[in-house]
């Protein structure tokens, strides 16, 4: 009972993030590896407002999805956007080239210590057995508004519905005249800024470091990948899936392997069903 | 028969023989890491250049072949040349194993299964004490007895002994390479890399191979393995972390040019004489390592070995260059 709600807790953290991901990835159609590093800013800043400036929890989770945020809005506009003619691999080499400057950076900054916010409420309740901290609790709901409040702007606003045109045809999307730079930047400031949600939220109840960008780049491709490419859904619960297995092979297996297990899962995946759990369309 | 690079050899030969020459330790060192790298950054060549499936997984091969010399060595008392002629076999069976379940995919979502399997092995690394020694590591890894061939005595105990190792394995790697991107055997490659489908089209079961260009580059990591592991004589799980193996080995081809016969061996001096002469921090180091890798992407994007036929395009009159080829004839109605 424990173990589902420590995967709960953190396979929440992981849904936030591939949702963002998710969302970039079918609307921009570049592969973001840096999309972890927007996490590590929303759980440093978090982590760094309220040590070192004293603000309280919540603006400072703010502060991290607002410059996690600004740091997508950096990469669509700044960097993506400008290399749009380059092949997949040269893409592929600027994302993994940005998440080696933005890491080390980010190390150099703030050191390398795994710490969790100071001052996050520590109530506990007793759910059937199992603890469960209010924080985690805070993390799952989170998660839950967030993955419905996100599948509503897709389906129910009209930048989500251009955003699932430029998905699904991006030609024809720039021919009916859709702004597709902007939507594009949108996309990815709305990701990142799941990104950085994630992060803040995280630092609360696990600790966070400044070398953890890369490691929840690769969790959050994994979900996208087993849980089938372009469905939030299947991100959510995605994210929910890795979680409960890091958690369950963590405690019954060996805990030395906590992220192998997601790794093995993902391969297992690939093997039966290569277009991912949730996916029918080939994405291959 | 394609045209023979002499001109590359004789540099290459003359600057492995300047540095034996010079035989100052730290030069014999910088010499053998470069070596190794360019060996790596090879082995990765061909999944990556020649076939075009990314693979972000090399480091665990190089670590698979480096724990396996480790563990011959400290625990089974074995001689160098038995992990060397094993390892590469057992890279290439595991490789062989694990290809037709992640070779099913390609692009972005093959780069992420390598990278997870690459995290798997480190994972493995630091967990498996009894074998790997855990995050301690394996020490004591003891280079073989000096080899006496009538006159010659080449000590492989040495740091110079151990660097002619070295040159040999890296020229005969070299040759190889170039021998093998002409056969028939690395033109499917190139098939599969333009259009997997076309090829099997042509009667190609594209995927023995893509899974032999796989296990090509697991035996090679794996025997680059070997050779690191007795070199620096001590192994530990950090140099076989993503950022420390793969993803330099990939960002040393990506310099040096993917696909291209010299781009590993340039890539590889590169990054690792710069940080040398620049003496760097080691997160300044990383930092460096992207900086290189945008500057190359967005200004030669056919990396390092790409320059010299960039520069001869260059000085040729430059209207050929705007010359477009002739459009195709349009089929008759």
């Amino acid at each position: 009972m424990q173990e589902l709600v420590n995967g709960l807790a953190q396979g929440s953290v992981y849904s936030l993030t591939a949702m963002g991901l998710v969302l970039i990835f079918s609307v921009v159609r570049v592969p973001n590896f840096a999309h972890g590093e927007a996490v590590m800013f929303g759980g440093m800043l978090t982590l760094m407002s309220v040590t070192s400036f004293g603000l309280p929890l919540l603006p400072a989770i703010l502060l991290g999805v607002v410059v996690a945020t600004a740091f997508g809005l950096v990469l669509s506009v700044g960097v993506f956007s400008r290399v749009k003619d380059k092949s997949e691999i040269g893409q592929l080499m600027i994302s993994m080239a940005i998440v080696v400057i933005v890491g080390a950076a980010a190390i150099q900054l703030w050191g390398d210590e795994a710490r969790t916010v100071p001052g996050a409420p520590s109530m506990t309740f007793l759910v059937a057995g199992a603890y469960v901290p209010v924080t985690w609790a805070i993390i799952i709901a989170a998660a839950l508004l967030a993955a419905i409040g996100l599948e509503l702007f897709v389906r129910q606003t009209t930048a989500g519905r251009v955003m699932r045109a430029m998905s699904l045809r991006p030609d024809a999307a720039k021919l009916m005249g859709i702004p597709v730079d902007y939507y594009q930047a949108m996309a990815f400031a709305i990701g990142s800024g799941l990104a950085g949600l994630a992060g803040g939220l995280y630092v609360m109840a696990f600790p966070a470091q400044a070398s953890m960008g890369h490691i929840m780049s690769l969790k959050s491709f994994v979900v996208i990948i087993f849980a089938g490419m372009g469905s939030i859904s299947g991100a959510f619960f995605g994210g929910l899936l890795l979680g409960l297995v890091e958690s369950f092979g963590g405690s019954f297996l060996s805990s030395g392997y906590t992220n192998s297990f997601g790794f093995v899962l993902l391969l297992a995946v690939l093997l039966l069903k290569p277009n991912g759990l949730f996916g029918g369309r080939s994405n291959a | 028969m394609p045209r023979i690079d002499w001109l590359g050899y004789v540099v290459l030969v003359a600057a492995m023989a300047a540095i034996y020459i010079n035989g100052s330790g730290y030069a014999l060192t910088i010499g053998m890491t470069i070596m190794i790298w360019s060996m790596l950054a090879i082995g990765l060549n061909v999944p990556l250049g020649l076939t075009g499936y990314y693979h972000m997984g090399i480091g665990a091969f190089f670590g698979l072949g480096a724990y396996g010399a480790g563990f011959m060595a400290v625990r089974l008392g074995q001689p160098l040349i038995v992990p060397l002629l094993v390892m590469p076999v057992i890279g290439a069976v595991i490789s062989a194993a694990i290809g037709p379940i992640i070779l099913r995919i390609r692009g972005l979502h093959f780069a992420t299964a390598t990278l997870a399997i690459g995290m798997i092995a480190s994972d493995v690394m630091n967990n498996w004490v009894a074998v790997t020694g855990g995050p301690l590591g394996l020490a004591g890894i003891v280079r073989p007895a000096p080899m006496v061939f009538g006159p010659v005595t080449i000590d492989l105990s040495q740091n110079s002994g151990f660097y002619l190792l070295g040159c040999a394995l890296t020229l005969a790697l070299l040759i190889w390479f170039a021998w093998f991107r002409t056969t028939a055997f690395a033109l499917v490659l190139r098939g599969i890399k333009s259009d997997d489908l076309q090829t099997r089209a042509f009667g190609y079961s594209t995927m023995r191979y893509k899974v032999g260009a796989f296990a090509i580059s697991g035996a090679i990591a794996a025997a680059v393995g070997v050779y690191y592991a007795f070199f620096i004589q001590y192994i530990s799980p950090e140099p076989f972390s993503f950022a420390a193996s793969s993803f330099q080995a990939f960002v040393i081809l990506a310099v040096g040019g993917i696909g291209s016969l010299w781009g590993p061996v340039l890539g590889a001096t590169l990054i690792t004489v710069l940080p040398e002469v620049l003496d760097l921090q080691p997160q300044v180091r990383v930092m460096t390592y992207g900086a290189i890798l945008l500057v190359v992407i967005v200004f030669l994007p056919r990396g390092l070995a790409s320059f010299g036929a960039y520069l001869r395009r260059a000085g040729r009159a430059p209207a050929r260059e705007k010359v477009q080829p002739a459009p195709l004839e349009q089929p008759a109605k």
